[in-house]
């Protein structure tokens, strides 16, 4: 139904790192995505913005994905805050809750403010 | 001391005649005979027959008693060997009495008949009027306490309202132990009369010289340590005095919470030097004791011998205590705690495990298996976790813990409170279910509440709180106490493993053994603290999932959050449980653990499932494709309609209550509805997107259905209190409030009037009533075609300007004025209570209702 990849890129912008993942994030892209976020966090990464302005779908596995990097940044101190959600995302995020329990921004200028 | 010759207080003694009391051929063969024992006890044996405390405390009555205003009182059987019926002869009294007999007033007996003129007489006869017994103090003595004791008590203190009347157990006897053991325990206090413990005191009842009576010992039962003491108080004293009338010390140990928590005990007893059969005690008050006599009577068919056997309750004051045999025991018993506690090595966490084993697989084969059902489980508020307060309750507690390990200077791995109350609000706003196992449960399973004995029996305490429940409320209960209630060994040194634990234990269904746990928890296997708690995990969760027929362990996580919430309140520093702070931070990891695990989860992640038992199986799709927006080629849901709904096409049958099924017929109708997505027929579709259903269902129309209910509330002229009515069925544990659809072309202010004239009998005027809530409601029946949308309406003192008027009708079978209050707002379906708490809100807006008494009924529901 929504088969496709994603592309993943790390960038600095200050104390922050954001993460731009671009086409689908779903079960089969998934475990990419695990293994991206946790390296940074075994690098010492504490705060990350995820960017999905370029995302086109999420799936519950992706949702997954993002809780876990929430309690994982929590638990040594550090935080995740998302942005650039489509409105197809938008929705899953609304549906699910996770607007409410992630910490979401418009874009990423938002999202840096204040990070 | 009374004026000489006037009577202050009667002793009144019965059956000491040679039938009852001769422990001489003929007599101690009869029936009427107490009996060896109880003649020893009162009267002396051999050739001290006659130095018992019974005929040395009726002599000083006799010789010095009228001194003192006392007077004696002896009834005497008439017809019998040796008696006139008047007195004179004595001769029909035993020995010891008979020289009493001479200086005593005399009252005939006949039979079981109580003699009441004869006694009104006497009194009179001894100078007490009528208008004195409010002011006399009477004391019963003799044989047998049971019968006619028990009656001239009774006709003393009940019929004749004689204020004083007092009854020692060293001077009544019985020929049946038990008999006369349940009449001072039970019959007489329930009666209003004083049970006199300590023979000294009874002498001082009297106005006799207490010192000739301290040689008997006949005192109550000493209580030890000094601190059960403190915790009884008076009232508990008197009822452990009460249920330990035959022993002499009484050792007592608190089963749960300490002696600052509830007064159960496990009381060891001595006679003398000799042990007695430890017995459970219980003291609590009224409500809660019959809770749980109730709980103990549901449970006793099953469980047998593995549950204690009840003594006669005993009531004093407020207060009920109930004595409770272990039958059969073998050797000291305690609880599966201690054992639990003591598992310190490999041979004595072998014993725990034994024990633990033998007391899941009575659990699973009498009482859950025994009666376990399939039902419909909604877990978030099966387990009360739905309402406003679990949240800010949690939030409260994480702080103060987090607030703790600050001041210790400890920085162990953190959690944030703030994520974790959301992630709490998101799942508990769930309202989804499974199709899971309930059955009678315990309700307060935890490892206090087993005891064990030496030859590995098992008993199952307090049932207060059992009542038909999921399957897992015990055993998740059980888990959470091995966890952190009992695991008191731990320091903050090992908060960082033990997260690492409880993050494994709480990923897996069963657990691994020790020997095969991932890397990072090698340590398990040799160190005993975290092993005993793993073994006792898999043994917990494997009785568990053994009666449940399906994989999911949700209900079982949900119920594990609930006792875990529950558990982060035992603080130790507030006085309020057993959790020092390393077993408090340990709970909290394991309820971060928890929410986390269930946001996750494919229950929340996956649409609901719920559904009449009309409907077939809902396709179960993930939330992220329920979306309309979102192609989902592979969607393809069943399509139901109901018959209810095709029979009544309000196109072809007057008076239907359905839209026609060939929508080309109403094409105007579903082309001028506002809807954000469409089919490619033109249905509207459900704005919450994809249900798993096509059709309509048992909903008449397509698209949006209107609902209107009614919050109808009042303040009570009696209690001043606000009120709500609510209706209920014979069928029904749930009430509601009543509502109803609205027809085609009717307004919802038509219809509500109507729903409750059908349903309470009351017509609200055509500006009555104020919309307190709009918009879509979920409801079970809904579709992709079909939903519910309500209008709630507020009627405030409005509805009993004609009292009597309300009467049921429609699907009541029952109408009444509840307090609003939460535990009533938590008896109706949630979607109802939605519309309630609307309506409270605006009654606090608008002064209708005081604003701390509304805002603690929101946070207590939800």
């Amino acid at each position: 139904m929504h088969g496709g990849d994603v592309q993943i890129t790390a960038r600095e912008a200050g104390t922050v790192t954001v993460v731009e993942f671009e086409g689908h994030l779903d079960t089969n892209t998934a475990p990419e995505a695990k293994e991206r976020l946790d390296g940074l966090q075994d690098g010492g990464v504490q705060k990350i913005l995820v960017s999905f302005e370029k995302l086109d779908y999420i799936s519950s596995a992706g949702l997954r994905i993002l809780l876990a990097t929430a309690k994982r940044l929590g638990a040594s101190g550090g935080s995740l805050r998302i942005c650039g959600l489509n409105e197809t995302v938008s929705e899953v995020f609304e549906i699910s809750g996770f607007s409410v329990i992630l910490s979401v921004f418009g874009n990423e200028a938002e999202a840096l403010e204040g990070f | 001391m009374s004026p000489p010759g006037q009577i202050r207080t009667i002793v009144i003694a019965d059956g000491l005649t040679k039938d009852v009391l001769s422990p001489d051929h003929p007599y101690c063969a009869g029936y009427e005979n107490v009996g060896d024992r109880e003649i020893e006890r009162l009267f002396g044996r051999g050739k001290y027959y006659g130095d018992g405390p019974l005929p040395t405390f009726l002599r000083a009555v006799a010789d010095g008693g009228p001194a003192n205003g006392c007077g004696l009182i002896l009834l005497s059987p008439v017809g019998k060997e040796g008696s006139n019926g008047t007195g004179g002869t004595g001769t029909i009294f035993v020995e010891p009495i008979e020289e009493l007999a001479r200086g005593a007033v005399i009252v005939p007996t006949k039979d079981v008949v109580i003699p009441a003129d004869s006694l009104r007489e006497a009194f009179g006869t001894l100078g007490v009027s009528e208008d004195a017994f409010a002011d006399t103090r009477f004391l019963v003595v003799g044989c047998h306490t049971d019968r006619r004791i028990l009656g001239l008590a009774s006709l003393l203190r009940n019929v004749w309202e004689c204020a004083h009347v007092a009854i020692s157990p060293h001077l009544v006897g019985s020929a049946t132990q038990e008999a006369h053991f349940a009449a001072l325990r039970h019959t007489l206090p329930a009666a209003g009369i004083e049970i006199l413990l300590d023979l000294e005191v009874t002498a001082e009842y009297v106005g006799l010289e207490t010192q000739p009576f301290s040689e008997f010992g006949c005192k109550p039962v000493s209580i030890e340590p000094p601190e059960a003491l403190d915790a009884l108080g008076d009232t508990g004293r008197h009822i452990v005095e009460l249920l330990c009338l035959n022993w002499t010390r009484a050792r007592l140990r608190p089963l749960a919470g300490g002696f600052s928590g509830s007064l159960l005990f496990l009381a060891d007893g001595w006679k003398g030097g000799a042990r007695t059969e430890p017995l459970v005690v219980k003291i609590d008050a009224f409500a809660q004791m019959r809770r749980e006599l109730n709980g103990y009577h549901q449970v006793k068919d099953f469980f047998g011998k593995h549950v204690p056997t009840f003594g006669y309750p005993i009531w004093s004051g407020d207060s009920i205590g109930v004595g409770m045999d272990l039958a059969a025991m073998e050797g000291r018993p305690q609880t599966l705690q201690d054992t639990f506690e003591q598992a310190d090595r490999e041979d004595s966490l072998e014993l725990f495990l034994r024990r633990l084993d033998k007391s899941l697989a009575l659990l699973s084969d009498k009482l859950y298996g025994n009666t376990k059902d399939v039902a419909w489980v909604v877990p978030y508020r099966a387990f009360g976790l739905h309402t406003e307060q679990q949240a800010i309750w949690m939030r409260e507690n994480a702080n103060l813990i987090l607030s703790y390990l600050d001041e210790a200077g400890s920085d162990p791995p953190k959690v944030d409170p703030a994520l974790m109350e959301k992630l709490l609000r998101l799942i508990a706003a769930n309202e989804d279910g499974v199709d899971s196992e309930v059955c009678l449960c315990h309700g307060d399973l935890n490892l206090a509440n087993v005891i064990c004995d030496d030859g590995d029996n098992i008993w199952f305490i307090d049932w207060t709180h059992s009542g038909k429940a999921p399957l897992e409320l015990d055993l998740a209960k059980l888990e959470t106490d091995a966890k952190f209630v009992m695991s008191k060994e731990f320091d903050l040194d090992d908060l960082p493993r033990l997260r690492r634990f409880e993050e494994y234990l709480l990923s897996q269904r069963i657990p691994a053994e020790a020997a095969n746990l991932p890397e990072d928890l090698k340590f398990v296997k040799w160190d005993l603290r975290f092993r005993r708690i793993l073994d006792a995990v898999r043994r917990i969760r494997g009785a568990c999932f053994e009666l449940k027929q399906q994989d999911e362990w949700l209900v079982y996580r949900v119920a594990l959050l609930r006792h875990v919430l529950h558990t982060l309140s035992f603080d130790k520093r507030r006085d309020r449980g057993e959790c020092e702070l390393p077993q408090l931070m340990h709970a909290l990891y394991s309820a971060e653990n928890l929410v986390f695990n269930l946001v996750a989860d494919d229950f929340h992640l996956k649409i609901r499932g719920e559904r009449p038992t009309s409907y077939p199986p809902r396709l179960r799709i993930s939330i992220d494709e329920a979306p309309w927006l979102l192609d989902c080629d592979e969607y393809d849901p069943p399509y139901h309609v109901d018959p209810s709904v095709l029979e009544n096409d309000r196109m072809i049958v007057e008076g239907g209550w359905a839209d026609p099924e060939d929508i080309g017929l109403i094409a105007d109708k579903l082309a001028g509805m506002e809807a954000r997505f469409r089919d490619d027929a033109g249905r509207p579709l459900n704005p919450h997107g994809r249900t798993g259903i096509a059709g309509r269902g048992l909903l008449g129309y397509w698209a949006c259905n209107l609902y209107v209910s009614a919050t109808v509330t009042r303040t009570s002229s009696e209690t001043g209190h606000t009120e709500i009515l609510l209706g209920g069925r014979e069928d029904e544990v749930k009430l509601s409030l009543p509502r109803g659809f609205v027809l085609f072309e009717e307004t919802p202010r038509a219809a509500i009037a109507r729903v409750l004239e059908d349903k309470v009998g009351w017509q609200p005027g055509e500006a009555d009533g104020e919309v307190v809530f709009e918009g879509f409601t979920y409801d079970r029946r809904q579709t992709d075609h079909a939903w519910v949308e309500t209008q709630a309406f507020l009627f405030h003192g409005l509805a009993d300007r004609t009292p009597g008027t309300l009467k049921a009708g429609g699907e009541f079978d029952e109408l009444r004025w509840w307090p609003l209050e939460a535990e009533t707002v938590n008896r109706v379906p949630s979607d109802q209570a939605h519309s309630i708490r609307g309506a409270v809100t605006r009654l606090i807006d608008t002064g209708q209702l005081d604003r701390s008494e509304g805002d603690r009924l929101l946070e207590r529901t939800g």
